[in-house]
């Protein structure tokens, strides 16, 4: 304020305010600004690099009479023509991956919705690490104890009472696996490395569900439960797709300790007992046999791509759904 | 009722006819760090309005949440003393807080909708109580109209509740509230977050509402504290330091602390 000297009339208003010394328009990016922006290229740059090393090297085999189609067939000697569908190993991940990524989804569903309500802060964070944990095991370990100890388990046991008790389900019924190897066991497998994702997933769209929401239910005299289940997952419910999603990329993805459980075999199962295979774990475990045989080489490279397509697919709709790439604003009650 | 500040010491409440319908008895809620009630004793009537006013953080919002056990959703605040609701205490063992915030509602600050329909929102406690459809719309509707909003939005109930202007959406929360039945009804500055002429709709609203309900409001503004409250209570740094008609309170203060509060020296 400026002093007014009492008795003096108030000075006229002056001339118009000077223009900003800086214009509105004067870039002020700051100079470490210009030289991190290019950092923001380096994932789209190697995926990029991958995707078109896969494509460059596939030519042979791309868009050959059955790619698309529901055969496989390989021939070493190569007295019979070769053909390379890869549809057969797409559907067959997909049984092994559907089953396992809807037991993870409940499982993590529940101890989400347990972390967030129910427990206890220390039992809560426990269970966390522990889910976390889970994620920081090598897949080849769970492919180790899968091979060793859960095959024989699953031979003996595991399959026979499921199929005792649901056998009248389709894809349930016999013939069993003796051995104990096939889609059940990568299903049982493929749980514990998808509930690491979903859960964390799962957990925080919950947590970010505004408490004024919550607070607002419980004050209507509505039990946590209610409020869980009429507001919560109704709030979160994008998140909670995006967690599927990401949990079903996880799936479909893993190869290797599917690969020491799975049996190879390559054909559509006849039950979730028998030998299959999926994109994946093929890949994987084909790979030193193309050493020799070039057309399977490039066979193998074109698969790839299709599982780097569907990989980044899933990852891209899942991240976006569960607002992992952008700061999601869920808003309750929108002031004026 | 322009007498001299009467000089007794008992800051007692003002008799009232009937019994009260919710009272504190030496309440006092502490945090991990200090406390921020101290020993506070208030009493309100039935049907009728209660203003507790005071300054910025001298524990009004604290209070009004302990009235219904909202206190105890995650805040790691410790309650002593009692509140009665109709002579029980609400924080006695074996009580169910649900069935105590069925029978005490509150309204937010911020109107906080739930992002549904209208209709849906209002329903919302009677829905969780499993209330035949019927009734549902009945009293979905009789309690639009008590919020004074059926004649705006009647039409429109598929709307979703976001797309309400704030001072819709604020007394669209009290019919919401209104819906559960409740007894009482604890407001904490209801209109703090709107425009005058939606405020104002919502302060009258609080003439309709104290023909049924004893209604509790948190205000930061004094002149709504005179023309909704019958009583007002004024608290300072956590505790009662005077409870009497608004009047009164206001005209003359029998504290110093009220005097040059109500005549606006701080806060
Ligand atoms: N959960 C809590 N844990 C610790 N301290 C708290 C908690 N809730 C409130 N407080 C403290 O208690 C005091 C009173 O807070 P309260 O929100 O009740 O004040 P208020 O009178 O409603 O203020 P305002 O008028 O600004 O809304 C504040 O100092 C606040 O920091
Ligand atoms: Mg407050």
């Amino acid at each position: 304020m400026r002093e007014v000297p009492e008795g003096q009339p108030i000075p006229p208003a002056g001339p118009a305010p000077a223009p900003p010394a800086v214009p509105f328009s004067a870039s002020r990016t700051p100079l470490v600004q210009w030289l991190l922006s290019p950092i923001a290229l380096i994932p789209l740059l190697l995926v990029a690099f991958v995707a078109i090393f896969l494509l460059w090297k596939s030519q042979l085999v791309w868009f050959g009479p059955s790619f698309f189609g529901i055969n496989y067939f390989f021939d070493p000697t190569g007295l019979q023509p070769n053909q390379f569908g890869v549809t057969l190993f797409v559907v067959d991940s997909l049984i092994v991956a559907l089953p396992a990524l809807a037991i993870a989804a409940g499982l993590s569903l529940a101890m989400a919705v347990s972390i967030v309500v129910y427990l206890p802060p220390m039992p809560g964070r426990v269970l966390t690490i522990l889910t976390n944990l889970l994620a920081g095991i090598p897949s080849v370990v769970y492919g180790i104890w899968g091979y060793v100890v859960l095959a024989p388990y699953f031979g003996s046991t595991v399959q026979p009472a499921i199929f005792g008790f649901l056998g009248w389900i389709p894809g349930l019924g016999g013939p069993l696996s003796p051995g104990g190897v096939g889609s059940l066991l990568a299903i049982f497998i493929l749980i514990f490395m998808i509930v690491p994702i979903t859960t964390a997933v799962m957990r925080e769209s919950l947590r970010s569900v505004p408490h004024d929401l919550v607070e607002a239910g419980l004050a209507l005299g509505a039990t946590q439960w209610e409020v869980m289940r009429r507001i919560r997952l109704r709030v979160a419910r994008r998140g909670l797709w995006g967690a599927a999603f990401l949990g079903l990329g996880r799936a479909i993805g893993e190869s290797v300790a599917v690969a020491m459980v799975i049996g190879a075999s390559v054909w559509i199962p006849p039950n979730v007992y028998a030998p299959s295979t999926t994109l994946a774990s093929f890949i994987f475990y084909q790979l030193d046999s193309s050493f020799y045989y070039p057309v399977l080489l490039q066979a193998l490279i074109e698969f790839s791509l299709v599982l780097l397509g569907l990989a980044v697919l899933l990852n891209l709709i899942g991240q976006r759904a569960s607002g992992l790439g952008t700061t999601v604003v869920v808003t309750g009650g929108n002031g004026p | 009722m322009n007498g001299s500040p009467i000089a007794s010491g008992a800051p007692a409440s003002p008799p009232s006819p009937e019994p009260p319908v919710v009272a504190t008895e030496h309440l006092v809620v502490r945090s991990r760090e200090r406390v921020i009630l101290n020993d506070v004793s208030l009493a309100f009537p039935d049907r009728d309005v209660t203003a507790i006013i005071g300054p910025s953080g001298c524990g009004k919002t604290t209070f009004i949440r302990t009235l219904n056990r909202m206190t105890e959703i995650g805040s790691g605040l410790m309650v002593r003393g009692r509140v009665l609701y109709r002579g029980q205490d609400i924080y006695a063992r074996g009580v169910n807080p649900v069935i105590v915030r069925q029978r005490i509602g509150m309204v937010f600050q911020r109107p906080v909708v739930f992002p549904m329909s209208i209709f849906e929102n209002v329903a919302f406690g009677l829905r969780i109580n499993r209330v035949d459809e019927a009734t549902v719309e009945r009293t979905v509707e009789s309690c639009l109209r008590r919020a004074g909003l059926w004649t705006e939005i009647g039409d429109d109930l598929d709307r979703s509740g976001l797309t309400l202007s704030g001072g819709q959406q604020q007394r669209l929360c009290i019919a919401r509230a209104l819906a559960v039945e409740p007894r009482v009804l604890l407001m904490d500055e209801p209109t703090a977050s709107l425009d005058p002429v939606a405020a104002q709709k919502v302060e009258s609203l609080l003439f309709e509402l104290r023909q049924n309900y004893a209604v509790i409001i948190v205000t930061h503004n004094l002149q709504q504290a005179a023309r909704v409250a019958t009583r007002t209570a004024f608290l300072y740094e956590g505790r009662m330091i005077e409870f009497d008609e608004t009047k009164r309170l206001f005209e003359s203060p029998r504290e110093k602390l009220t005097e040059n509060y109500v005549t606006g020296r701080f806060g």
